[in-house]
């Protein structure tokens, strides 16, 4: 799903958005480790040492299916409100919900 | 409200027009036994607009035979006479009620014949999963609603009273159709399908795929059309006439042997036919040409 990792200049880059991989120094010191938020307290750490690029996942391909889910949350929110504790309609959702991500991708 | 009351609905029912002369007699001859293959080829050539729509719908990915015709007779010889008669039945009801034809606001009939067409093609995929006939449960997932569009372009006044209550109470359709007439599209399917002497299997889809664990027929039609329409619903596919979701039957799941496990299986087996279902209603079909349907509203 996650699977293009572009390099953004590090003050354009969201709030807690997480490395695609790990940051080192010129000397190949690790700076930040792949996964890791970038917090504004890292965000500064890693301008001190002279980062002004970071590798995050691209955001236009992340945030689709995203936004998709939510959608579709959304829609079903709807079809099933008449059933919203219904232990079977709610397995019924939860399988549909994948299905059509699945199918969306 | 009073003047919305079908005093008697049977009656109204019989009223309406019927099918065509050809596919009366086909319904005629199958219930009589007959299962030459010929005899039925004669019969359905002479309605060439209902012997396309025949060809067509064998042809369909979205039921999936496999093996395309080219003529109405290689269509006789290719299925068996059961087959056959859903396959006509099917047909000559859609050729009823016309795509385009004048329709009540709030309801759109292209979009009400693709939701049946999904119904249907992941019927086909739900029998296919648990061993049942699914050109069988294909036909009856095309006609599982005649009754509510019998109710649309038959007795318009009381569809929009239904469409009216619907949308004031946020109700499932069905239960609208409850609360203004007294009994619901079920009803209208199971009568009309008597009276035009549908296969008994399709009637008893049509008239218990609500309520399956009410169906008298051995084979579960009613069940799997009841898991389809739940499903055709999910994906958004078309528009059954509301936008709500029933609630699924417990024991429609266990008669078919279905669990969460399979039922996802039946979605990718259906969702992939659904690409077809857009031709199979257009091919159908016809453009609503002739004269409105006819009415039987009670004054």
């Amino acid at each position: 799903m996650l699977d293009r990792i572009v390099y953004m200049p590090i003050e354009t880059v969201a709030m807690n958005a997480a490395l695609a991989r790990p940051v080192r120094d010129p000397m190949g010191r690790l700076l930040a480790g792949e996964g890791q938020l970038l917090s504004d307290r890292l965000r500064v750490r890693l301008q001190q040492r002279g980062v002004t690029l970071v590798p995050v996942h691209d955001p236009r391909v992340a945030s689709k299916p995203h936004a998709h889910r939510q959608a579709l949350e959304r829609t079903f929110d709807h079809l099933f409100r008449h059933w919203r504790l219904t232990p079977g309609m709610l397995q019924l959702r939860r399988i549909l919900t994948e299905h059509r991500l699945e199918a969306a991708q | 409200m009073s003047s919305l009351v079908l005093r008697d609905p049977d009656r109204e029912l019989r009223q309406l027009a019927v099918l065509s002369h050809c596919a009366t007699r086909v319904l005629e001859l199958g219930g009589a036994g007959e299962d030459d293959p010929d005899t039925y080829a004669g019969v359905i050539r002479l309605d060439p607009g209902l012997a396309a729509s025949i060809v067509q719908m064998v042809n369909s990915p979205a039921l999936g035979l496999g093996h395309p015709v080219h003529s109405i007779r290689e269509a006789c010889f290719s299925l068996d006479a059961r087959k056959l008669l859903g396959i006509v039945g099917a047909c000559a009801v859609m050729r009823r009620f016309p795509r385009d034809g004048v329709g009540s606001r709030g309801f759109d009939r292209h979009a009400f014949w693709i939701h049946c067409a999904a119904t249907a093609t992941l019927a086909g995929a739900v029998a296919r999963e648990v061993d049942a006939e699914p050109e069988l449960a294909f036909v009856t997932g095309l006609l599982h609603d005649l009754g509510r569009i019998t109710l649309e372009s038959h007795f318009p006044r009381q569809f929009r009273a239904i469409l009216l209550y619907r949308e004031r109470h946020d109700v499932w359709i069905r239960d609208a159709e409850a609360a203004v007439l007294g009994f619901d599209h079920t009803v209208v399917g199971e009568r009309l399908a008597g009276h035009w002497q549908l296969p008994r299997d399709i009637a008893d889809g049509i008239a218990h795929h609500h309520q399956p664990e009410r169906s008298t027929s051995r084979h579960p039609v009613a069940a799997i059309v009841h898991v389809a329409d739940i499903l055709a619903r999910g994906l958004e596919v078309g528009n059954p006439g509301d936008d709500t979701i029933p609630l699924l039957s417990e024991e429609a799941l266990r008669v078919l042997g279905l669990n969460w496990t399979r039922l996802r299986r039946c979605l990718h087996r259906g969702g992939d036919g659904l690409s077809g279902i857009d031709a199979l209603v257009d091919r159908v079909l016809p453009r609503y040409e002739t004269s409105a349907p006819d009415r039987a509203e009670t004054h």
